[in-house]
């Protein structure tokens, strides 16, 4: 390797534990970040956070230093989704403060908690235009649950401690904490009162037994249950209880995109991915079922589709959500219950006696055989060799992030796991980019596991400058490029959906992602043929640092089934057809 | 849930007449009582905003309760979804409560300073229909302020109609609303069980 390496521990002195009485906001925030468990940041520092830095080596923090500040957003996203813990980020004022923006609000989307700390221009100067000065504040109220604005060093301790306690309480999110620089350096005292709240934020109570007992009742009365599950299944840690009440019910259950992994894709009651690019057997089922579950998801159109066709035929619909504000939204339930995925999950299994159907199983079989994923044989490199090759060397515990586009489909319906917090994605925002940083942050959580970043060659360009972060680091990431020389999915949009006019979508250029591999230090193949696949990626995953392997694939393939725009699930057109 | 087109009543007109307004369908009367913390008023807006939402009307002010802050909003749903309102400001930390009054029993009241032309006098004013309450609040030289209080349509509308002078001014602040008994008659909450997540 000839870049050289050093792990940035910032433990050169010895760790801080007890702050003097008087100490800097700095020194205080920083002591703040270790009460709440914090071994990791993610930033770079500038001009108005300076002060952060110069006491961030008297504290026992990993800070790693990222290229770019979407990549620290990103980074602090992965860690938190492979950890279930809070990830933190940092960014000096102005353009490193907005250049958070699409990190958090990646994270916000998928209910991911993250507590983000920019510098501020000091207090004086707020409000004059002075140089680096954005209003980070009003620019990210959109993509955050809280935010606060510190003017007196001595609320740092407090402020801390609630942003921690929203962020990770009820529905997950992003907490924003901007501090001027000045009161980063005012001196207080390390004792501060905590925030008092007129209504305390707290998880929702226990869930309305009356809503739990009518959907216990349409779930045993149905004969066509179907369940769809999303992430919010994973946060509230209810796979275990999702499992239990599929198998109660003889129910076949369909995931998400960020419920991937909520439920074994191996079990013979798992349908894989629903909605616009979902299985057509799943899509099916969802048309046809008499009463449908959908908990830990909010039914956005990437699911639902056209929404009048979403269910037809479903005499009930359950929705179950930690935010009452998502039930309704889309989707209008005629049974809605605000709590606990798993919690809920749990006491209908309780309330609602085992009954096998086996009408419906076969008729769920027969769509299956019906309308399985298939994809061409034409002698081109195809994505999905590529992705059963990468998952076959991967471990039970190892960790998939994937970017966004056909590469994500792929991915997703190809991913052959049984927990959840090992597939990641963008659902929500869709943001090209994501995978690499949000793999070197799971990576960071993760040292000891195995960390796939799977991305288009479109995404991919889009934040690797964090290879250098992944190689100083050293967080061995391997990033696997399925490299089709397009924007995949829009060129196939184009193709199926806007007159099949091909526009701006060629990359006439992509760069040799070997020698780019080997400029940043990281190891470099490129795969052709089916049959390097194997033996480029035993070489990727020997590698003791971050790899990069580029797979020139078949720039046709697509994702099949789709939903045509505009249509319903039952609408899906099937490779066959296309 | 299809948006309705019917114009609606409300609920137990009071014998003050002032809880007859009439609210077109969309309309929606908010009551959020907000923690007294720098930047409430832009979160809310900013929400409301972002989700669609038109605020037509917004009266903001201090409560009985030490810390809190009295928002009443008159919100146009247009073609959202009426209970996301109240469900999407419940999420918002600094929000202690929130409830959609439309259909409860409430007292809306807005006020109005009109400064009146030169040599116009106050008395026109009493043009103004029941329950229309005018009174003289600063008179000197040339110049008659008059503070007009009553039912939102009431002053605003009467001002409209009685056409003073060019010289005249007026200005007419976002109605308060307080609900004095909710809509199935009982007495509303301080809303303080809304679940925060």
């Amino acid at each position: 390797m000839t870049v050289a390496t050093r792990i940035d521990r910032a433990t050169t002195r010895a760790p801080k534990v007890n702050l003097t009485p008087e100490s800097t906001g700095a020194e205080l925030l920083l002591a703040a970040l270790i009460k709440e468990g914090v071994d990791t940041v993610f930033g770079i520092p500038g001009g108005a956070n300076l002060p952060i830095y110069q006491h961030l080596p008297d504290f026992p923090l990993r800070h790693i230093l990222v290229r770019h500040e979407q990549g620290a957003a990103h980074m602090a996203d992965g860690y938190a989704r492979a950890s279930g813990r809070v990830g933190v980020c940092l960014a000096t004022s102005g353009p490193g403060a907005l250049n958070l923006i699409t990190g958090l609000a990646t994270a916000h989307f998928d209910s991911v908690p993250v507590v983000a700390i920019t510098g501020q221009v000091p207090a004086a100067a707020i409000g004059t235009d002075a140089f680096q000065e954005s209003d980070v504040i009003g620019s990210s109220l959109s993509v955050t649950k809280h935010s606060y604005q510190i003017l007196d060093a001595t609320e740092i301790p407090g402020v801390v401690a609630e942003a921690f306690h929203i962020a990770r309480t009820g529905r997950p999110g992003v907490v924003l904490i901007d501090i001027p620089r000045d009161v980063q350096q005012q001196l207080a005292t390390e004792s501060a009162e905590p925030i008092r709240r007129q209504r305390p934020h707290r998880a929702p109570e226990q869930p309305a037994q009356a809503q739990i007992a009518q959907a216990a009742g349409f779930l045993a009365a149905a004969e066509r249950p179907m369940i769809l599950a999303g992430r919010g299944v994973a946060i509230a840690a209810g796979q275990g209880a999702l499992r239990e009440l599929a198998e109660i019910c003889d129910a076949p259950v369909g995931t998400t995109l960020l419920g991937t992994g909520v439920f074994p894709s191996t079990h013979p009651l798992a349908l894989g991915l629903v909605g616009f690019m979902g299985t057509g057997y799943c899509n099916q089922a969802v048309t046809d079922c008499d009463v449908l579950l959908m908990v830990g998801m909010r039914a956005d159109d990437r699911v639902t589709c056209r929404l009048d066709q979403f269910a037809p035929r479903a005499r009930h619909i359950i929705h179950i959500n930690i935010d009452p504000a998502e039930l309704g939204k889309t989707v209008k339930a005629d049974c809605q219950v605000v709590g606990d995925a798993c919690t809920v999950l749990a006491e209908l299994a309780v309330q609602i006696p085992t009954r096998q159907r086996p009408a419906w199983r076969a008729q769920v079989a027969l769509w299956r055989e019906l309308h399985p994923l298939r994809y061409p044989s034409n002698g081109l490199l195809q994505p999905q060799e590529v992705l059963a090759a990468c998952y076959a060397r991967l471990g039970p515990g190892d960790i998939t992030v994937a970017d966004v586009g056909l590469n994500q489909i792929w991915a997703a319906v190809a991913w052959a796991g049984a927990e959840p917090g090992k597939f990641l994605n963008s659902g929500g925002q869709g943001t090209m980019g994501y995978a690499l940083p949000a793999a070197i942050g799971a990576q960071a959580a993760h040292p000891e596991r195995t960390v796939l970043s799977v991305s288009g060659e479109g995404g991919f360009v889009m934040t690797l400058q964090e290879l250098a972060t992944a190689v100083e680091a050293r967080l061995p990431v391997k990033a696997v490029v399925l490299n089709n020389r397009h924007l995949g999915m829009v060129r196939q949009f184009q193709d199926d959906f806007y007159g099949g006019v091909r526009s701006q979508v060629d990359h006439h250029l992509t760069p040799d992602f070997v020698l780019l591999a080997k400029a940043f230090g990281c190891f470099g193949a490129v795969v052709e043929q089916v049959a390097e696949i194997g033996p480029a990626l035993d070489a990727a995953f020997a590698h003791q640092g971050p790899a990069v392997v580029d797979f020139r694939i078949d720039p046709g393939a697509n994702v099949y089934p789709i939903v045509p725009l505009g249509l319903g699930l039952p609408d899906f057109i099937e490779y066959s057809q296309a | 849930m299809a948006p309705q087109t019917t114009p609606q009543t409300r609920q137990a007109p009071g014998r003050d007449g002032l809880t007859t307004t009439r609210h077109p369908a969309r309309i929606r009367v908010i009551s959020v009582r907000v923690e007294d913390r720098r930047g409430v008023l832009q979160r809310v807006t900013n929400l409301l905003g972002r989700r669609g939402f038109g605020i037509e009307a917004c009266a903001v002010g201090a409560s009985a309760e030490a810390g809190v802050v009295a928002m009443s909003l008159r919100i146009d749903a247009g073609t959202q979804a009426p209970d996301q309102i109240v469900k999407q400001l419940a999420k918002l930390i600094d929000v202690v409560s929130a409830e959609d009054i439309t259909h409860a029993t409430t007292v809306e009241w807005a006020s109005a300073l009109v400064d009146l032309g030169s040599d116009e006098l106050a008395a026109t004013l009493e043009q103004l229909p029941e329950p229309v309450v005018t009174q003289v609040v600063r008179q000197s030289g040339f110049r008659t302020i008059v503070a007009v209080g009553g039912p939102p349509g009431a002053v605003e509308a009467g001002l409209r109609e009685l056409r003073l002078r060019p010289s005249s001014t007026w200005i007419c602040g976002g109605p308060l609303a307080l609900a004095v008994a909710s809509a199935d008659g009982s007495t509303p909450g301080t809303g303080r069980d809304r679940q925060g997540s």
